[in-house]
């Protein structure tokens, strides 16, 4: 298996930055037209701002997956990717309360993903503090991360063996740290390593 | 005043979901058209910043609605306790849901991980919220625990 600072140094910076370029013109196709419903539907002078602090928050962490991992993911995994973060980072009932995603705890995200190289892509929430919460789930099995910045994780797995559940996890200090003790569920059919 | 009072086993509670705390499966054009699995936030009493800032304190109780507060059939009484929480507390989308939960099996899986946990009706007499309720003494962190009671919210979830 390749180790993460070995994935690192094949990143293309020209394709990088081409598929940046890519992902900004997407970014933007998608919230103009999203703009264009806001206008007809949110007249409150303060909504405005936090639609601006959503957009930008979503163009940043596709920055963050262009500046990392783009070239690097297949294209239908990272459409879909992509439409998870639109769909969570969307201004429709967004609390005042809630945090924006947390750029550095998606960082740890994209990092992940880019060493266990999963079949799908993740289905994202947001913890309270703005930590990214991904999950991957196979029938019965599932796994979620709770990323937050430094390449931290507290992970969960429950899977089922032999008809009974089987529910584990833990805080990992590092990826390469993660990627070890989730090896023995790579039968779940979260990843492809 | 709030006049409070031991829920019984037999009864349903609504736990609301924000769509953060939701994985949601998406078509091609990005509408959500499943709920896959709730995360372990649905049922963490907050403790963050933002909320101690708005509030004053950490999050001392986790909110719930009490379905059997009200009559008629078990779909009316689920629907009279949504209408309850949207028709004070805020509106709600089709990108949300509220997880029923049963009393006695939500105290069991608590029982079982060593939290002796209250659910308990404390609306306030003068509250627009008539069917508030509160889960007391939950943990503050117990993955276990937590899974098992997002695995009894997915089974009962309800898609506004």
């Amino acid at each position: 298996m390749r180790t993460f600072h070995q994935n690192i140094k094949t990143f293309d910076q020209s394709a990088a930055e081409n598929l940046f370029s890519w992902a900004t013109r997407n970014h933007e196709q998608i919230s103009t037209s999203e703009e264009q419903e806001t206008t007809k539907t949110f007249l409150t002078p303060e909504l405005p701002s936090v639609e601006q602090q959503l957009w930008d928050n979503r163009a940043k962490l596709k920055e963050i997956t262009a500046q990392y991992a783009i070239c690097l993911i297949e294209p239908k995994l990272r459409n879909k990717f992509f439409a998870q973060i639109d769909w969570l980072l969307n201004s429709e009932h967004w609390d005042e309360d809630d945090r924006l995603a947390d750029t550095e705890a998606f960082k740890t995200l994209v990092k992940f993903i880019l060493n266990a190289k999963p079949i799908n892509a993740p289905y994202l929430g947001l913890s309270d503090n703005g930590n990214i919460l991904a999950s991957w789930i196979n029938n019965d099995n599932k796994i979620s991360l709770e990323c937050m910045p430094n390449n931290n994780v507290k992970w969960f797995i429950s899977c089922v063996f032999s008809g009974k559940k089987e529910r584990v996890g833990g805080e990992a200090p590092s990826l390469e740290r993660l990627l070890a003790v989730i090896r023995p569920f790579q039968n779940a059919g979260w990843f492809k390593y | 005043m709030a006049k409070i009072s031991n829920i019984p086993d037999t009864d349903s509670i609504l736990r609301f979901a924000k769509k953060r705390h939701l994985s949601w499966e998406l078509d091609e054009a990005g509408n959500p058209i499943e709920i896959k699995s709730c995360y372990h936030d649905l049922f963490k009493l907050r403790t963050d910043e933002e909320f101690i800032k708005k509030h004053g304190a950490p999050e001392k109780a986790l909110s719930v609605n009490w379905v059997d507060f009200f009559t008629g059939d078990h779909e009316q009484r689920i629907a009279k306790a949504i209408a309850d929480f949207l028709g004070t507390a805020r509106t709600v989308n089709k990108k949300e849901a509220f997880a029923k939960l049963n009393v006695g099996e939500v105290k069991k899986i608590c029982e079982n991980h060593s939290a002796k946990i209250r659910i308990v009706h404390d609306a306030k007499t003068t509250s627009t919220i008539k069917s508030h309720s509160s889960i007391t003494q939950l943990p503050q962190e117990n993955s276990l625990l937590f899974d098992e009671l997002c695995e009894i919210a997915l089974k009962g979830i309800i898609k506004v």
